[in-house]
């Protein structure tokens, strides 16, 4: 009897733990994907600051990205050399358009510079379209594997 | 000189070190560095490649070449303290005017100095007019006319005297840190002349307008109109001779309305010692 209730209280452990470990993967996959999204809008805020403080104050650099606070960006060491590199949002593209904006950076008359403002803010905002778009076929694609998953875990272990 | 370590690669600094304190520093594309110092020229053996070149160009202009650019096209960068680069290169021209430079192919940068005293005769001859008489101050290009401004802008701000200093700096060459303390200074710094002198004027009532390098049409036009005003203004100009100096038609017309009632001419006695001083009184020449 002992046994039995045992080994009945080990299998509702085991089912606890599976949906669990399922719904977190879920929920982690999610939150990744809004993240992600989240950081290159954050870009995005810094490159149109950056691009308006050129335009119409003609702000030296170093002075543009002292005055610019984001806790997003901050905590994803964007302002570091090396933060561009190991950053776990930007995919290739992402990282190549970063590239080409910080290259570019003070390099040329504001004219220029905020053209080139325009053009990075323009393929990263086709970036988000694409993460967007691509966030929400694989949440109903997780989002139904998560419950035939649970159910699959449920049957075996009932 | 310390300053410049913001600006060079440590190989470049290292080298120009040998020669001590040095007036200029002048860096060409895929040349060798030539170094200013005691009113002669040194052309060192170390050279400067396109990376090297672009790097110090680079931190000259901080990374801020849309900044700059109001600068770069009237010949120079403003480094602060006094320090200057003047730049040449390729300019790009619309509707005669030069809107920017698209390679820039040398540097030059001036180092300012502090010589304590160096403006005495300066100084003993607007004392001896109280105050009163408008000068200006001529030597060829490099002499030290800059120089000569700030020590006599510090003289004058201080004890004994007490004048309330207006600075034109347009070019931002002759402010230097040291005078942050100044009391009695007004500064306009990056302002153009004309500009400046009109609004020291009008706001700051000045006992004394000092500017450095004057000479075209509109600036002319403001001194001219500040006589009115009855405000002395020392002021610097490029000339080899007195003579030489009132050829030019700007001075020429300053002089005929009776702007400066002295030209003093300087040169450098040697080394780190002072200048001659030559003194022309406008009723003398006349």
């Amino acid at each position: 009897m002992n046994l039995i209730s045992a080994m009945t209280l080990n299998k509702y452990i085991a089912i606890a733990i599976g949906i669990s470990a399922v719904i977190y993967i879920s929920y982690s996959i999610r939150k990744y994907a809004r993240d992600k999204i989240l950081f290159h809008c954050a870009v995005i805020d810094f490159i149109t600051y950056t691009r308006q403080q050129i335009a119409f104050f003609c702000t030296p650099t170093a002075r543009i990205i002292a005055s610019y606070k984001d806790p997003i960006l901050s905590s994803n060491g964007f302002f570091d050399k090396k933060g561009l590199e190991n950053n776990r949002y930007l995919d290739q593209r992402g990282r190549k358009l970063l590239e080409e904006f910080f290259s570019r950076l003070g390099k040329s008359s504001s004219e220029e510079q905020t053209a080139n403002c325009d053009y990075i803010i323009a393929g990263l905002n086709t970036l988000i379209d694409e993460y967007k778009n691509d966030a929400e076929k694989k949440y109903k694609a997780y989002s139904s594997l998560t419950l035939i998953l649970g159910l699959m875990l449920l049957i075996l272990l009932v | 000189m310390k300053k410049l370590e913001a600006y060079l690669p440590l190989d470049i600094l290292s080298h120009i070190r040998h020669y001590g304190n040095i007036n200029e520093l002048r860096i060409k594309r895929n040349s060798a560095l030539v170094i200013k110092k005691d009113n002669r020229f040194i052309i060192t053996d170390c050279k400067t490649d396109d990376s090297v070149f672009d790097e110090i160009l680079d931190r000259l202009l901080e990374h801020s070449y849309h900044s700059k650019l109001g600068q770069i096209v009237e010949g120079y960068i403003s480094l602060g303290d006094g320090y200057r680069a003047g730049i040449a290169g390729q300019a790009v021209v619309q509707n005669g005017a030069v809107t920017n430079i698209s390679e820039i192919s040398s540097v030059n940068i001036r180092i300012p100095y502090l010589i304590k005293g160096v403006s005495e005769g300066v100084v003993l001859h607007l004392r001896s007019t109280d105050f009163r008489e408008s000068v200006l101050v001529y030597s060829p290009p490099g002499v030290g006319k800059t120089t000569l401004l700030r020590d006599l802008i510090i003289r004058l701000c201080r004890e004994p005297y007490n004048k309330r200093v207006s600075v034109i700096d347009s070019r931002c060459e002759i402010y230097h840190s040291s005078m942050a303390c100044l009391d009695m200074l007004d500064l306009y710094l990056g302002y153009p002349k004309q500009k400046g002198i009109e609004q020291a004027i009008r706001s700051m009532a000045p006992d004394i307008i000092i500017c450095d390098e004057i000479g075209n049409d509109a600036e002319t036009d403001a001194i001219l109109a500040n006589q009115s005003a009855g405000i002395p203004i020392v002021a610097t100009a490029h000339g080899s001779s007195c003579k030489a100096l009132l050829r030019r038609s700007n001075i020429n017309r300053m002089d005929r309305a009776g702007v400066f009632g002295c030209y003093i001419g300087i040169s450098r006695k040697s080394a780190g010692s002072g200048y001659n001083y030559e003194f022309n009184k406008r009723n003398d020449i006349e």
